[in-house]
């Protein structure tokens, strides 16, 4: 009796979920990007990215595999809707944490978030700027409104309208505020594979500040890139890329401190992902 | 719902406290590539961000970057530009990311000027 009573409960919390969702629930991150789904109350999930550097490095660096970049983190899912992550990259030796909130929908195939995050560059005083040095030199923040949408059984596409502020920009006409727009999409192969892509641009030339009025976002001419190869296994999810982005951290690689769109500016980088 | 509560506070702490509009310019004066010598404008650069590993004791990579001889070599053989900038096959120096424009500019003015003491 106590085994049917069980199984009728193990019955009822498994509902139907697509499979491009599902797969979404295997990984909080695109490639870099993060999606609209959050971990479920009580979950840790840890990461490791590495980004190598350019194809075009040639040879004597191995293509790039010679130098790289890292970052570890570990997301857990404080609330029903509520995520909370924080990681440290070796790049701009940048600690970072963020709140993700996914915001309740009626229908099942769509799904969204509000997504907030501080970086605070970790670097000695002197690299980042002169003296006198103020703690708000090093901060950084986004905030991003992720919105999804499953296309039948296998393919997701989201868009991601964000906001960058940048507490340091680098001269007096160079804007502290960055609305960026991008988006990322997945292709459910099977139940293992899975193709992505995400880019992302900062949306005008030039935007409005509070203060100092309209001032240039330094848009590149070349948006963020990347393509993705996801591998599920057991328990690891392998997530695979090419991508033009150096920096794994979004208010850095969103506003163009990247190569452009030529194969040498690519360069290979990979996500483990492992959930419990 | 105290979870609720708890992250709405982070959310309102991490975007609305700390935000500030400076420039560097503004903050710390325009870049002066001017006139550029190693004494005034170099040593301070490589002082500050690479002697740390490339100092006069056990050296990274055997390479010491302590004194105007050093690193008039480094310039010399073209690694310096080349770590600096990424260019050229070199590896990225230093290694938590590149300089800023200016002190990039610095370097580069001063080793088209001929390394002026």
């Amino acid at each position: 009796m106590a085994l049917l009573f069980s199984m009728s409960s193990f019955a009822l919390a498994t509902t139907y979920l697509p499979p491009a969702v599902s797969l979404e629930r295997k990984s909080l991150r695109i490639i870099n990007m993060h999606g609209t789904v959050g971990l479920p109350k009580g979950q840790w999930e840890m990461f490791i990215q590495h980004r190598f550097g350019t194809f075009g490095d040639g040879a004597y660096n191995w293509y790039g595999f010679d130098q790289s970049y890292m970052r570890i983190g570990l997301d857990y899912g404080l609330g029903k809707r509520i995520t909370t992550g924080a990681s440290r990259s070796s790049m701009n030796k940048i600690a970072d944490a963020y709140v993700k909130w996914e915001i309740p929908m009626k229908s099942k195939s769509w799904t969204a978030s509000w997504y907030s995050n501080v970086s605070i560059n970790t670097n000695h005083r002197a690299t980042i700027a002169g003296e006198p040095f103020y703690y708000s030199n090093r901060l950084r923040f986004i905030n991003t409104l992720n919105i999804s949408k499953n296309f039948g059984d296998r393919l997701l596409i989201g868009v991601t309208p964000s906001f960058i502020h940048i507490n340091l920009a680098n001269t007096t006409t160079s804007s502290n505020d960055i609305p960026v727009i991008g988006g990322y999409t997945r292709l459910k192969l099977s139940n293992r594979y899975a193709l992505t892509a995400e880019v992302q641009k900062p949306m005008s030339d030039q935007f409005y500040n509070v203060i100092g009025g309209y001032k240039n976002t330094n848009r590149p001419a070349s948006p963020y890139l990347g393509l993705g190869f996801e591998i599920f296994t057991a328990k690891h999810m392998f997530q695979l890329s090419v991508s033009n982005a150096q920096s794994m951290n979004e208010t850095y690689y969103m506003v163009g401190e990247n190569g452009g769109n030529a194969f040498k500016n690519f360069r290979f980088g990979f996500n483990i992902v492992r959930r419990w | 719902m105290k979870s609720v509560i708890i992250a709405g506070a982070v959310l309102l702490l991490a975007s609305v406290t700390g935000c500030y509009y400076d420039n560097k310019q503004e903050l710390y004066g325009s870049c002066d590539s001017s006139n550029v010598t190693f004494a005034t404008t170099i040593e301070p650069i490589i002082n500050a961000n690479c002697v740390g590993c490339h100092g006069s004791s056990s050296p990274s990579a055997g390479i010491s970057l302590v004194g105007y001889d050093q690193v008039a070599l480094a310039a010399n053989n073209g690694r310096l530009v080349g770590t600096m900038n990424n260019t050229g096959g070199h590896m990225l120096m230093p290694p938590g990311g590149k300089l800023d424009n200016c002190k990039l500019n610095q370097v580069n003015k001063w080793i088209r000027n001929g390394l002026p003491k």
